[in-house]
Parts: structure tokens; C-alpha cells; sequence
């Protein structure tokens, strides 16, 4: 029993080894109120950003204006999206909106009120950036933010276009 | 184990690993999971009074696996917190595995087994989280499903029994929500870019009280209510730069140790308005819930 047990284990090992993560399959509202699953999130072939934020996390928000500065540019350049997901609760939920236009982002947004999608992706502290390819694997992620660490996220996405 | 067998058992591996990566996705399967711990080593001060501890170290240490494939997930995460960090519950202590899924997804159908969160609306009167920093862990361990029959429309059914910490609660939790999208079937208002959204919501709480023998004087003892019932409706519009979101939920006799034996019926009612476009916003919003107390009324 035990030798079996240990095969299924090599096995299981051996599959995971070349298999690369995708997003989990979560059905979440973005702050316009249209219904998005995450796991059908695309680019058009383009890298993706995924940063997880609250309204009440500082850190959160001085990385998105540090963004916001220079999206345009990145956009430009690499054609990249940056999809902002917010984890705020119920009842914070509704300054999602109003902060995001406050500050005049131009992401855009998904409100996941019960941590449905940070937690199928296996996320505890926010701020948390992830980095999925033209193909939908997860090729980078970060937790915590310090002030220029945005460069190493546009250093990655120019990566991941030359592939 | 041989070396011929363990030749056997490598092959094997590097065999079945090309065979489960194919590229289009079919029948690949994806196992990710994470380690967590967070340690802290007491130091000794007499001069501030610190506490002392028997152990050199103490951690908050969690480890989960999941499998993901087209149809199926399954995970399950390890909990060690037979030494914990200062200043949770003294029922936290313990250490096992206290959350198992498996999980069925279909096309209009999802079904879970197993340990499951969620959360109904605004989470009024049902909503399972984990947040570890708080200590907080208080899924469902019981059957979870979902339908969406059709655009716009779902269904949630769920029903099991909640976690405290190393054991589960002695009563049985059931509940619905029925969430429509109407927007999603109506063209005139998806064209306008209006989205309207309605939503009911019913949760049961089952507890024989077989158990508890309260008196509130000599000669009175406490009745509880064996089903606790709870109901929320909402309906939210947005178009453009407005956003109104109003919601109202209503609950039955829930009388308990941490709210006092109270015999009264609770509601809370909420309404929430904000208008902004790029550079302003604003935002007003308004909860209300009954604050008196009545004292406990003895039968």
C-alpha cells in the first residue's frame, strides 16, 4: 500500500513539473457591473497584470498612482493591461468605484468582496502582482510594494513580448 | 525498493508527465499550493514583565495543495498551530486538517463537497472567510451548489456545518440566494450600458437546545428557538458615473452568550449612493441595525 501510494506521488510530481499555472475559474463582477470569469481573462495574446489592492491599503494605492503615472507609456509599448482587483467588503465595496475615478485610473477593475479569486490563487497579504503571458500562464508574482518596484514589473512584461 | 523498481517507478513518471501536458488543455492537471509560516522567538524581559513561554519558538504555520482540471478540484490545507503566536483564542491551539474539497464544475452546474466560503450579498446574514491574521476560519464543512440555467441567473443552495477552530458548532446551517442579473437578458438595457441587479437571499440555523439550561431567575429558564431565520433582498442599479445599491435583511430570535440572550428580532437596512467620472467622486452611504436592547423574555 505504501509503494503504491508512493508511485501515485511520483506520478503526481512528475505531471506537475511540466504543466504551468493558469487562473483558477472565478465568477466576479467589475465595477461597471459586468459579470467577468476570471479564467477567461485575455489580451488579445498580450501580457496581463493582475494587482490585488483595497481601498484601505496605502501601499496598494501609492503602487497603482505609481503606475497610473506611467501606464500610457507601457501601453503603448508593450500593449500590456493592468487589471486592478479589489478585495474590499461589502460595505467598502461601494468607495471602490469613486476612488478609482477619484484618482482617474484607467484600469480596470473587478470587485471580489469575499476573497473568492485571491484565495483560489492562493494570496494572503496584499499588495500582490501577478504577471500572466500572452498564453494565460502565470509567469511572475510579487508581494509587497516599495517605491520603484513598478520597474521590475514593466522589465518582465518587455520579457515576456519577446518571447 | 530494488533498483529494477525504481527504474520502473522513474519511468513511469517521466512517461505519465508528457501524457497529462497536452497543450490543449483537455486533461491537464494543475497542482499549485503554498507554505505559510510565521515565527516568532520570545525574548525574556523581567524589566517590562513580559510573558513568559515554555516554548523557544512559536509559529502560525499553514500548508495547502490544490488540484485543478477541467472538471474537477480538490485541495486540502494543513494547519499546525499547536504553539501559536500571542493573542489568539485559547481554543486555536491545535494543529490537523481542517479544510477538504472536492469540487465538480459543469457548464451550468458547480458542486463542492467538502470545506466551502461564500457569501450572500453584502454578506448581511451569511458570509464563510478565512482571514488568518485575525485568526478568523469559519467555513461551511457540508455541500455547496451552484446553477446559472441561463444568462444573468443564479442559483446558490449550501448547507453543512461551521468550523470553531479545532471542532464544529452543534447546530446545521442551510440557506439559498437567487442573484439576477437583468441586464444580461435585456438588450434596451444592456445597450444603454444600465445594469440592474436583484437579489433574495434565506439562511436557517438549526440548534437543539437539548443542551443549554440558562436560568434568567429561580424559577425561569431560558427557552431557545431550535430554527433561526434569516432573510435579505437587494437591488442595485448602475449606469454611468451612478451607482445605488439598497439592501435589507431581517433575522428571528437569536438569542446566545455573546449578544446577552436577546430575544429580539434583528434587521439592518442599508443604502448606498455615489455618482463620479474621472478626477471626482461622491459617495453617501447609510446603514441602520436595531440597537436597543430588551431584556431576555423567559418562558
Amino acid at each position: 500500500m505504501k509503494k503504491l501510494f508512493f508511485a501515485l506521488l511520483v506520478m503526481l510530481l512528475g505531471a506537475a513539473g511540466t504543466v504551468s499555472a493558469q487562473l483558477p475559474a472565478v465568477t466576479l463582477k467589475d465595477i461597471n457591473g459586468n459579470t467577468v470569469r476570471t479564467d477567461t481573462l485575455s489580451n488579445g495574446g498580450k501580457p496581463i497584470i493582475i494587482d490585488f489592492f483595497a481601498t484601505w491599503c496605502k501601499p496598494c494605492n501609492r503602487e497603482l498612482k505609481a503606475i497610473n503615472e506611467v501606464y500610457q507609456d507601457w501601453v503603448e509599448e508593450t500593449g500590456v493591461k493592468l487589471i486592478a482587483v479589489s478585495i474590499d467588503q461589502a460595505q467598502n465595496i461601494n468607495k471602490v468605484k469613486p476612488m478609482v475615478d477619484e484618482y482617474g485610473w484607467e484600469y480596470d477593475v473587478l470587485l471580489d468582496p469575499n476573497s473568492e479569486f485571491k484565495r483560489a490563487l492562493g494570496i494572503q497579504m496584499i499588495p500582490y502582482v501577478i504577471i500572466v503571458d500572452g498564453k494565460g500562464n502565470i509567469a511572475y508574482k510579487h508581494n509587497g510594494y516599495t517605491d520603484g518596484a513598478e520597474n521590475e514589473l514593466i522589465e518582465k512584461v518587455r520579457e515576456l513580448i519577446k518571447n | 525498493m530494488n533498483r529494477r523498481q525504481l527504474c520502473l517507478l522513474a519511468a513511469l513518471a517521466i512517461a505519465t508527465a508528457p501524457a497529462l501536458a497536452q497543450e490543449d488543455g483537455t486533461d491537464k492537471v494543475t497542482v499549485s499550493g503554498s507554505i505559510q509560516s510565521d515565527v516568532l522567538v520570545p525574548q525574556e524581559d523581567e524589566k517590562i514583565g513580559s510573558p513568559k513561554y515554555d516554548e523557544w519558538a512559536l509559529t502560525n504555520t499553514y500548508a495547502d495543495i490544490n488540484l485543478r482540471s477541467k472538471n474537477v478540484d480538490a485541495g486540502l490545507r494543513f494547519e499546525f498551530l499547536k504553539h501559536p503566536l500571542p493573542g489568539f483564542e485559547k481554543d486555536f491551539k491545535g494543529w490537523g486538517v481542517p479544510n477538504f474539497y472536492v469540487k465538480g464544475k459543469f457548464e451550468k452546474f458547480e458542486i463542492t463537497a467538502g470545506s466551502f466560503y461564500d457569501q450572500f450579498g453584502s454578506g448581511f446574514i451569511f458570509r464563510t472567510y478565512e482571514e488568518r491574521s485575525l485568526g478568523i476560519d469559519n467555513s461551511l464543512l457540508g455541500v455547496r451548489m451552484v446553477f446559472k440555467p441561463y444568462k444573468g441567473i443564479q442559483l446558490k443552495a449550501l448547507t453543512g456545518e461551521q468550523r470553531r477552530y479545532w471542532s464544529h458548532n452543534p447546530s446545521w446551517i442551510s440557506g439559498g440566494d437567487l442573484e439576477l442579473n437583468i441586464d444580461e437578458w435585456s438588450k434596451r438595457l444592456s445597450q444603454s450600458g444600465t445594469h440592474i441587479m436583484v437579489g433574495g437571499s434565506y439562511v436557517n440555523k438549526y440548534e437543539e437546545d437539548e443542551n443549554d439550561r440558562i436560568f434568567a431567575d429561580a424559577t425561569h429558564m431560558l427557552r431557545f428557538p431550535q430554527n433561526v431565520h434569516a432573510w435579505d433582498a437587494r437591488l442595485q442599479v448602475q449606469k454611468g458615473g451612478v451607482n445605488v445599491l439598497a439592501e435589507y435583511a431581517q433575522k428571528t430570535q437569536d438569542p446566545s452568550f455573546d449578544n446577552g440572550y436577546i430575544y429580539r428580532k434583528g434587521n439592518v437596512a442599508m443604502l448606498s449612493a455615489s455618482y463620479s467620472r474621472s478626477g471626482m467622486s461622491v459617495l453617501m452611504q447609510q446603514s441602520g441595525l436595531t440597537t436597543c436592547r430588551s431584556a431576555a423574555a423567559a418562558q
